[in-house]
């Protein structure tokens, strides 16, 4: 099972870009939380025909992503799980709602056309806007961004245990379907007889591992709380850069930028 | 103080009628070594879980650095006794081997700098100060039963207990050395249960035999080691290094 | 089912956001006093356990394709609807970060869409009146496939209203849920049947470890009334929000209702085109947004791509010449 290689290996390769010691990876992680929230709100708001406004906001992951070294090529790549789903729903517009408005060498541009667009635009960029906060940003400091932004402490626990345990059973499940294949072959997937079995002794084996978990935490003074650590990331250049982009994007957001620079020249 | 660990006539089942230990007395002195063998099944894991306090339902009387073991004394037991589990990855439940060494410390109100240092120095001990912000499931088997250790070491001074539970298990030889060196530093009271002969050889200088839910021998580990007839009366056989005459 | 971030406008997913965050915190107080810490653990090793465990694929007998087991009907009756929903919500954020599906500002919807209906409904209203009384395997796989069915099919319709309601599409209702539905039961069904295999390995192996037993004996009926009303709570708060926009946006939930009202002869006329005009011409006014569009909307636009070609080259010359510059001073 591919699949399951596949996402030991993107967690791996988002943790080396996480862990690497850029300016934006060193930001703290409250305000890229926040600013990604913000960008994202911001991008959903605009209009299903606003095309022009909705461009300006390409620029935030665009330049996010030049100059913390990330590959636009994997931020694309990143879109694949959501766009069967979305290109169903957008492609539809063009059908349905063909009011046309304008027209420029002799093709008619409609309304569904203009809506379809502003869907896809808008699917990128939110890809793209949290591609740029993962590949900066380490699991744990988004845990600790969230439990500053008051999420419950058991819910970030548990947040950090699962993603703690994830390669652990990624690997274990893509251990057992090669085990599997190996006496199986031919076969694409997990036979009927033995759904239960594979899958059941693999769920058996982790609630035993469940247990010795909370002996090893008992045993080491735990009482219902997970102390993060997060300290080391400087706060004022954080807060700057927080305030500086919540207001270019607002103003993004109000004032048709690109239009106004457009007008200039033309 | 003269010893640590006092056991006297402890008594353990998970069934009724079935004692899995019976009368286990043992005294543990300040900074010993002391190796628990036994064959597979004899309970050697179920012996140090209930000193960790894992196993709260035994008869007898056990006393941990002059505490009782009960319940409202766990608090206290488990700042200067740790539990190396078999299964290091268990064990470290936190992303880090930073934040996973650290937990303890924090858990038990350190500041934020007497964490930080307990961590440094608890690496430093463990010969694990490069890894420090490395990801756990990046780590090797012998590196991740490093961390787990570094994990009790940030918690206790020079005078606690480390019980491990088949510490030598799926490690390679360069990492296994690499471990005995380890212990072997380590000022800790320490009670290795474990089927490694060799391993129990090389780390522990007194050992006790368990069989039958009793300790049949309590003494210097090469004696043991070379008791042909006893080791094998009890489901064990002779260490390796001790099969040719003349090695050692 | 996981939506994207594209599928909701702001409004949509900030009611989505305070319906899932009434349910995490109605769940975190139900764990809370429950008061058992060995949970914990419990439910991050189970949460990875079930994220690695949906990638195995189970082949459906008598087809080529395969199938996934159900992960919020699984986590109920490991660990009860409530650690259950606070596990599935930590899967998704995780699936939203790491693996891109799902969007974070559509989290609150598919924590909605799939915890909740899965640990909620699922569990609370379905596993656990049939597993009170006693646990039989026939059972077990009967209530596993029911509420798999029904809370993917719950799932699938909220989709629908979601993105209905946040007006970006120009599907009828009609054709988006008879396309959805249909779908999801099939998968519903093919869960509901892996979710029942691996829970009666579960229960052979060790029954004692699936909820509801000792559960039932600890929750009196109080709670689950309780529970009862605040479902019916959040049904009403999310219909009359979501009834809401459908008014006050032109072409929201409502306008797509209405064209789906006369479109009984939709089935008879073939392609898409002639579907969609068909549609068109039965509800005959033009949406307001048409007029909307004046003289100047060309003109608007070309500025606008002028400007924004302009601007975007711009930042990147910047980006690139400063990490030059950058490098230049390093090295």
């Amino acid at each position: 099972m591919a699949k399951l290689g596949r996402a030991i290996r993107e967690i791996h390769s988002l943790e080396n870009l996480a862990e690497r010691n850029t300016f934006f990876n060193r930001i703290h992680p409250t305000a890229k939380v926040l600013v990604t929230i913000w960008y994202l709100i911001l991008v959903m708001s605009f209009g299903k025909y606003d095309v022009t406004g909705l461009f300006g906001m390409c620029l935030y992951p665009l330049i996010l992503m030049i100059s913390g070294d990330i590959s636009i090529g994997q931020a694309v790549r990143r879109l694949k799980p959501v766009l069967l789903m979305v290109f169903l729903i957008g492609a539809a517009n063009p059908f349905f709602d063909r009011t046309p408005v304008l027209e420029a060498g002799g093709i008619t541009v409609t309304a569904g056309m203009l809506s379809m667009l502003t869907l896809f635009c808008k699917t990128g960029f939110a890809v793209f806007a949290s591609y740029v906060l993962i590949a900066t940003t380490t699991m744990e400091q988004i845990c600790y961004a969230l439990r500053r932004l008051h999420m419950p402490q058991i819910l970030v626990t548990v947040l950090l245990l699962i993603y703690r345990y994830l390669v652990l059973m990624l690997k274990e499940a893509d251990r057992i379907t090669q085990a599997y294949m190996l006496r199986a072959p031919g076969e694409k997937g997990v036979k009927k007889s033995a759904w239960g079995p594979l899958a059941g002794q693999m769920l058996l084996r982790s609630m035993d591992r469940a247990q010795r978990v909370y002996e090893s935490m008992t045993m080491r003074g735990f009482r219902g709380e997970f102390f993060l650590r997060g300290s080391f990331i400087p706060l004022r250049q954080s807060v700057l850069y927080g305030v500086i982009w919540y207001l270019v994007l607002a103003v993004f957001r109000l004032v048709p930028v690109f239009e106004l620079v457009g007008r200039i020249f033309i | 103080m003269d010893s640590i660990i006092e056991i006297e006539d402890l008594r353990f089942c998970y069934h009724a009628d079935r004692y899995v230990l019976d009368g286990i007395n043992l005294a543990v002195a300040p900074g010993e070594s002391v190796g628990v063998i036994g064959a597979n099944g004899v309970g050697k894991s179920t012996f140090l879980k209930i000193l960790a306090g894992l196993l709260p339902e035994y008869e007898g009387s056990i006393r941990i650095a002059d505490h009782l073991l009960e319940k409202k004394n766990y608090g206290e037991i488990r700042r200067r006794l740790g539990y190396v589990f078999q299964d290091s990855d268990s064990q470290l439940f936190m992303n880090t081997v930073e934040e996973d060494v650290a937990f303890g410390p924090l858990n038990y109100g350190f500041s934020r700098e007497e964490a930080d240092r307990s961590v440094k120095e608890a690496l430093r001990k463990t010969h694990m100060e490069g890894l420090a912000g490395r990801h756990i499931y990046r780590l090797s088997g012998g590196e991740k039963k490093l961390a787990a250790i570094a994990g009790i070491l940030a918690l206790q001074q020079d005078d606690g207990v480390i019980l491990m539970d088949e510490p030598s298990v799926s490690l390679d030889p360069a990492n296994r050395e690499n471990l005995i060196e380890v212990i072997r530093e380590l000022k800790a009271a320490k009670l290795l249960a474990s089927h490694d002969l060799d391993f129990i050889y090389d780390t522990c200088e007194r050992t006790i035999l368990l069989s039958g839910g009793e300790v049949v021998y309590d003494g210097d580990t090469k004696r043991l080691l070379r008791d042909k007839t006893l080791l094998e009366e009890n489901g064990l056989r002779l260490p390796l290094s001790f099969r040719f005459p003349g090695n050692i | 089912m996981h939506m994207a971030d594209a599928l909701v406008v702001p409004a949509v997913a900030g009611t989505m956001y305070a319906a899932s965050t009434a349910a995490a915190a109605y769940s975190i107080r139900k764990v809370r006093l429950e008061n058992e810490p060995k949970k914990i653990p419990a439910m991050g090793v189970m949460g990875a356990f079930v994220f690695a465990a949906q990638m195995i694929n189970f082949t459906i007998p008598g087809t080529g394709s395969s199938g996934h087991l159900c992960g919020g009907m699984l986590l109920t009756a490991m660990l009860g609807p409530f650690a259950g929903f606070l596990t599935m919500t930590g899967i998704l954020l995780i699936q939203c970060l790491v693996f891109a599906d799902g969007g974070l500002l559509a989290l609150g919807c598919n924590i909605w869409n799939m915890a909740f209906y899965g640990c909620f409904v699922g569990g609370l209203l379905i596993w656990k009146p049939f597993m009170k009384r006693n646990m039989t395997k026939r059972r077990i796989t009967a209530v596993s496939v029911a509420a798999c069915v029904i809370t993917l099919q719950m799932g699938a319709f909220s989709v629908t209203l979601e993105t209905l309601a946040s007006g970006i599409t120009e599907l009828p209702f009609s054709v988006f849920i008879g396309a959805m539905q249909p779908i999801h039961l099939a998968i519903g069904l093919v869960e509901g049947l892996i979710t029942a295999a691996v829970l009666l390995f579960v229960y052979e192996a060790r029954p004692g470890m699936l909820w509801a037993e000792t559960a039932a004996k600890e929750e009196g009926r109080f709670s689950f009334r309780r529970t009862l009303v605040i479902l019916a709570a959040a049904a009403a708060f999310i219909g009359g929000v979501v009834s809401l926009f459908a008014s006050a946006l032109p072409d929201g939930l409502e306008w797509s209702m209405e064209r789906t009202a006369g479109t009984s002869e939709l089935a008879a006329s073939g392609g898409a085109y002639e579907l969609a005009e068909s549609i068109q011409g039965t509800t005959a006014i033009l949406p307001d947004y048409a007029f909307s569009f004046s003289d100047s909307a060309a003109g608007t636009t070309v500025s606008g791509l002028v400007g924004g070609v302009l601007v975007i080259a711009l930042c990147i010359a910047v980006c690139y010449g400063m990490k030059f510059f950058r490098k230049g001073k390093n090295g």
